[in-house]
């Protein structure tokens, strides 16, 4: 018997030991094959809900952290305090602003250092006699 | 796919059945290269799903072997008494056309002696010979399969080939 004839008989002997495969051996595979199948359905559906889920919740998800963003920029507490405390100073001495603004000799007079010489020793002067009445008061 | 699946599926369980001795063993074998195939290659081409599902089957019979081994060197470390499961893995060879009723064009004799050669075959030469000789793979196909060369297959089919000779020729 040549190979190939050889290879022929054993197909055959084995396609028909298949064919006689057993009722419940057959039903054990048609029962597993039909898992199979259905363990794609649900892990498509599973999928399928996932990317679902996510695809919903992306936009959500982008509008809230935009909220949060608002919120801190535009309603942040430190930041408005700090505006109204500038405008309340502007609006409670504009006068005083508009004078330092407009007089540049006192500009001058606070950039020049024997201004501060000048006002320290008025400021010692006038603590002297302050010192000498709490001493007398005591 | 499930037309695919219900036409390859009693070769896989037979095959299942030579690699283990055991047909509990080869069905879990088999629904669990359906399931791999149908999970993650569903969506290739049709003419991908024979090789594709043979390389995964393969790679569970190979699994099963390598966890089998393992076992049996605990069995061995711990003195296991294996006699009883040494009685179900004969009662769980494949069932031969004898057995059936309507088997009187097949040599029976022949039938017996190939399942116990094939089974006999060390795993690679065996699985190499099914897939050429019976699921018809080219020698590229079955390296694929079995994820081996090409030289590899045609190795392991020479000899297989030139046992099973050596056993079943006398028959005739």
């Amino acid at each position: 018997m040549n190979e190939n004839n050889f290879n022929q008989k054993i197909r055959l002997n084995l396609d028909h030991s298949v064919d006689s495969l057993d009722l419940d051996t057959r039903q054990q595979l048609a029962d597993r094959r039909r898992l199979a199948l259905n363990s794609q359905s649900v892990k498509t559906n599973w999928m399928s809900s996932q990317w679902l889920t996510s695809q919903s919740w992306m936009p959500a998800s982008a509008l809230a952290f935009c909220a949060l963003v608002a919120v801190f920029v535009v309603i942040n507490p430190q930041q408005t305090d700090n505006t109204v405390g500038l405008a309340s100073n502007n609006v409670e001495n504009p006068a005083a602003v508009l004078e330092v603004l407009n007089n540049a000799e006192d500009l001058d007079v606070i950039s020049d250092p024997d201004f501060y010489a000048w006002a320290e020793e008025t400021l010692n002067a006038e603590k002297a006699p302050n010192h000498k009445d709490s001493a007398d008061a005591v | 796919m499930q037309t695919f699946l219900a036409s390859i599926e009693g070769r896989a369980f037979s095959m299942a059945q030579y690699a283990t001795g055991n047909r509990e063993e080869a069905l879990d074998i088999v629904q669990d290269a359906m399931m791999k195939l149908v999970q993650k290659y569903g969506t290739h081409p049709a003419e991908q799903w024979k090789p594709l599902f043979y390389s995964i089957l393969q790679t569970r019979i190979l699994d099963w072997h390598r966890r089998q081994s393992v076992r049996n060197r605990m069995r061995s470390w711990l003195n296991w008494d294996d006699d009883e499961e040494a009685e179900d893995m004969l009662e769980q060879q494949p069932d031969t056309p004898a057995t059936s009723p309507d088997v009187k064009l097949q040599d029976a004799q022949f039938m017996q002696s190939l399942n116990v050669e094939l089974s006999a075959l060390p795993l690679r030469q065996q699985q190499v010979f099914l897939l050429r000789v019976w699921e018809g793979m080219d020698i590229a196909e079955t390296a694929i399969a079995m994820q081996c060369s090409e030289s590899s297959v045609k190795t392991h089919y020479a000899r297989a080939l030139k046992k099973l000779r050596q056993q079943l020729d006398n028959h005739h």
